[in-house]
């Protein structure tokens, strides 16, 4: 869907159009539902976080510009959302191993690998990486969490990050910086 | 030799320096072997990121979703502040009604001039608005409400009825 299309469902969407805000739902629901999951690392409070992320989105309709594409803004929400949960403790934060290798769901079909050009065995050890990097994100503190994914994942400038977050350039940058450095550490293990 | 602090390393990765700074870090880079191995560990971190895909939703959003678009109800209270503040108006109209249409019977010369005599009526009576109001207040309440009271009580009875619409309307609008 281009844009065009899009802006013509968020018009509509601002005027009640449940349906229209349906189909934006549809269009996004998975690029929201990942947000959340790189946040909470459980599949069940993603999907929760996500819809609650769509239901704010849908309230705020008033303050949104249609001609704006809908996904970042939309994306923002849920990042706020899981780290409004993480903080208020309405999901329990991931501490045990066992809680851990929850996230170890990502791809484990070997066959949607062979598309890549990788042999199993490289395909088998990138997933690990994957795995191992989800892990050590989860293992952050909230705050650090939300500007690694607004950062590296949303691809935001520092000025932006701070803006989503509301809080100085300068505290983003520090808990970017140490988190980054964190990961690091944990990376070397 | 002064090594790049953390700060510029992050920002040289980012390309968040402007034109001179990342120059200079650059520069310092290409002959610093450990602001080299500072900004490889930071590399390796920012890979890593990358390798992150995005996992397939395997629920469906849309149908939780849509039976919460409906706007919500306003609160009961909302909705009888709203009731009392129709209910007061109709009431102070209806006992306003004779008088109103009285003045808009008289026209021309008679319609302004009757509004001159109003206007320095309730002049006039405005300093015995705060006399009769301390002597309403010292004595037990006996206030009732009839289409003879005299304009100062009328007076008053506007002043709180305004003052309610005013408090109520500012109590619906924060909602």
């Amino acid at each position: 869907m281009n844009l065009a299309d899009e802006q013509t469902l968020v018009q509509q969407a601002k005027r009640g159009d449940g349906a229209a805000f349906g189909e934006l739902v549809r269009l996004h629901q998975s690029a929201v539902f990942n947000v959340a999951y790189r946040l909470l690392g459980r599949r069940r409070d993603a999907e929760d976080a996500a819809q609650e992320a769509f239901l704010r989105a849908f309230r705020a309709l008033d303050t949104f510009e249609a001609e704006r594409p809908f996904a970042p803004w939309a994306k923002r929400i849920a990042a706020n959302v899981a780290l409004n949960w993480l903080e208020s403790e309405r999901v329990k934060p991931l501490v045990l191993e066992a809680d851990l290798q929850e996230t170890a769901d990502s791809r484990t079909d070997l066959d949607e690998w062979a598309h890549t050009g990788e042999t199993p065995e490289q395909a088998v050890m990138a997933q690990e990486q994957e795995q191992h990097i989800r892990r050590e994100i989860l293992r952050l503190p909230p705050r650090y969490r939300v500007v690694i994914e607004l950062r590296h994942f949303q691809e935001l400038s520092y000025e932006e990050v701070a803006a989503a977050v509301k809080r100085p350039l300068s505290d983003v940058k520090s808990d970017l910086f140490r988190a980054r450095k964190m990961l690091a550490e944990q990376l070397k293990e | 030799m002064t090594h790049l602090d953390e700060f510029t390393l992050n920002e040289y990765l980012d390309q968040a320096l402007d034109e001179a700074a990342h120059r200079q870090a650059a520069a310092h880079l290409a002959t610093c072997p450990t602001c080299q191995a500072a900004l490889a560990e930071l590399q390796g971190v920012f890979a890593a990121l990358e390798q992150v895909r995005e996992l397939p939703l395997t629920a469906d959003l849309v149908p939780r979703i849509l039976p919460h678009l409906a706007p919500e109800p306003s609160p009961l209270w909302a909705r009888l502040v709203l009731l009392l503040q129709a209910v007061g108006a109709t009431i102070m109209l209806g006992l306003l009604w004779s008088s109103v249409q009285e003045t808009v019977q008289q026209t021309g010369l008679q319609l302004e001039s009757a509004i001159l005599q109003r206007l320095e009526q309730v002049l006039a009576q405005w300093q015995a608005v705060w006399a009769w109001g301390t002597a309403v207040f010292s004595q037990p309440p006996s206030f009732t409400i009839t289409p003879n009271m005299i304009t100062t009580q009328w007076l008053l009875l506007l002043g709180l009825a305004l003052a309610a619409w005013v408090v109520g309307n500012r109590l619906l609008l924060k909602e």
